[in-house]
C-alpha cells in the first residue's frame, strides 16, 4: 500500500508543494493536487513526463520512494494531493505532452518573434472566400516578408555575438602567451 | 475518418497528394505542416488560432475552391503561440462535425511530425521511387509503428508515366519494406497544372492521374472503413 507525504511554502504569491510517495511493493499511482491550477515542472514547453493537468501519474518500484514536486498560485491546502492506485488496465496510453517530451518541440525560437508581434497577434475576422480567388499554390504574403526580415535580423545578432566572443576568446589566448 | 498523410522528407508531393485524397473522399484537409504553408490559404482564423486556443476549430474550417481546408498559420508569432499538443483535440473535433479528416502532416521526426500520427486512425505514406525518398520513408514508418497508427497504403508519387500501371519487381520490394501496398502516382502535366489553378486534379477533366487518385481513396477507403 502505497504511501503520500507532503510540504507545502507559501514564497511571494505561490505554493510550493513537495510530495513524497513510497510503496513497499510495486505499483501504479496517481497523484491529484487539491490546488489549482497547477504549475508542473516543464521540459521541451510541455510538463515533465507523468504531469497531465492537475494529475501526476507514475510507477514505483517495490522498496521505491519518489519526491514529486509542483507549485500553484492558490493557497496552500491540507492535504495538497490526494494519492489512488491505479490497476495494470488503468495506465495511461501515449498523450501528445508525451510525444512531445520525446519527439521534442519545433516551435520557432522565442529571439525570432518581436515581442510586438507576439501582444498584437490577433486571430483575423473570417471572410467568405470562392474559387475564383483563392491564393492557389503558394506565394508570399505580407507575413513571410516581415519574418524574414526579422530572420536577417536575428542572423545580424548571433553574428555580432559571434564577433564578440572570438574577441574575448582572443583576448583570454594573448593573456597566456 | 481520420488519416494522416505523412513522408519521411519534404520534396515528394505529399500536399499534392493530401489535396488530392481530401478532394476524392470529401474529406476537410487539416493542414498541419506548420512550418511549410504548401496548400492554398484564405483569410480567416487558422491553425495557429485554433491551437493558441483563440479560435474554435470548426471556425477555422472553410471552403477554399472545391476543397474544404482548415488552413495552417504562416506567421512566427502564431506558431510560437500554438500549443502543437492541441492537434489532437482539434482534429477529433473536425472528424466529429465533418466525418472524414485528411492531415496534410510535417515531414520528419519531430513532434510535429509524430502529433498527426497520434491524431489519426491511420497514415499514408509518399514517397518517390528514389533512394533518398524511400530511406527517410523507411524512418517515417517505424514512426508509425511506434505510435501505433496502421499504415493504409503507401502512395508512390511521381512515377514514370510508361512504369505506373507495368509489374517492377521493385516495387513489391518497396511495398514490403513498408508493409503496405503501393498505389502509383504519375508524374504527369496535368498534376502540375492542377496545382498551378489551386484545383484538384479531377476537376481538370479525365486523366490517369484522376484515376490513380481515384483508386487511392478506394482502397484506403476499404482499409479504414
Amino acid at each position: 500500500m502505497p504511501t503520500l507525504d507532503w510540504h507545502c511554502r507559501r514564497i511571494g504569491g505561490v505554493t510550493l508543494v513537495e510530495l513524497v510517495v513510497e510503496s513497499e511493493g510495486g505499483c501504479h499511482v496517481r497523484i491529484d493536487s487539491e490546488l489549482s491550477p497547477v504549475w508542473p515542472p516543464r521540459s521541451q514547453g510541455v510538463p515533465v513526463a507523468g504531469w497531465d493537468g492537475t494529475a501526476y501519474e507514475t510507477t514505483l518500484e517495490a522498496g521505491d520512494r519518489q519526491v514529486i514536486g509542483f507549485a500553484s498560485p492558490a493557497e496552500p491546502t491540507d492535504p495538497p494531493a490526494t494519492l489512488e492506485t491505479l490497476s495494470p488496465q488503468q495506465e495511461s496510453s501515449l498523450t501528445p505532452h508525451q510525444l512531445v517530451r520525446a519527439l521534442g518541440g519545433s516551435k520557432p525560437p522565442r529571439d525570432a518573434v518581436p515581442r510586438s508581434e507576439t501582444e498584437t497577434h490577433t486571430p483575423r475576422p473570417a471572410v467568405s472566400v470562392d474559387a475564383s480567388n483563392t491564393d492557389g499554390p503558394p506565394r508570399a504574403n505580407e507575413d513571410s516578408v516581415t519574418d524574414q526580415q526579422r530572420l536577417d535580423r536575428l542572423a545580424r545578432r548571433q553574428r555580432e555575438l559571434r564577433r564578440r566572443v572570438d574577441a574575448l576568446a582572443s583576448s583570454a589566448e594573448s593573456r597566456y602567451e | 475518418m481520420i488519416l494522416a498523410v505523412t513522408a519521411g522528407k519534404g520534396g515528394v508531393g505529399k500536399s499534392t497528394v493530401a489535396y488530392n485524397l481530401a478532394a476524392e473522399l470529401d474529406a476537410v484537409l487539416v493542414d498541419a505542416d506548420l512550418g511549410m504553408a504548401d496548400l492554398p490559404s484564405a483569410r480567416g482564423p487558422d491553425l495557429h488560432d485554433v491551437l493558441a486556443g483563440r479560435a474554435a476549430p470548426v471556425e477555422a474550417v472553410r471552403d477554399v475552391g472545391p476543397v474544404t481546408m482548415l488552413p495552417c498559420g504562416r506567421s512566427l508569432a502564431g506558431a510560437r503561440a500554438a500549443d502543437p499538443a492541441a492537434l489532437v483535440d482539434a482534429v477529433d473535433t473536425v472528424a466529429g462535425q465533418y466525418g472524414c479528416v485528411v492531415i496534410d502532416s510535417p515531414a520528419g521526426m519531430r513532434s510535429d511530425a509524430g502529433l498527426p500520427l497520434l491524431a489519426a486512425d491511420a497514415c499514408l505514406l509518399v514517397t518517390r521511387p528514389t533512394p533518398p525518398a524511400v530511406a527517410d520513408a523507411v524512418r517515417t514508418r517505424e514512426l508509425a509503428r511506434v505510435i501505433e497508427t496502421p499504415l493504409s497504403r503507401v502512395a508512390l508519387n511521381r512515377v514514370d508515366p510508361a512504369r505506373v500501371h507495368s509489374d517492377d519487381p521493385r516495387d513489391e520490394r518497396l511495398a514490403n519494406e513498408l508493409g503496405a501496398p503501393l498505389v502509383k502516382i504519375p508524374d504527369a502535366e496535368i498534376v502540375a497544372r492542377a496545382q498551378r489553378a489551386g484545383q484538384p486534379v479531377r476537376a481538370l477533366g479525365n486523366s490517369d492521374a484522376g484515376r490513380q487518385f481515384a483508386r487511392l481513396a478506394t482502397e484506403v477507403q476499404r482499409v479504414i472503413g
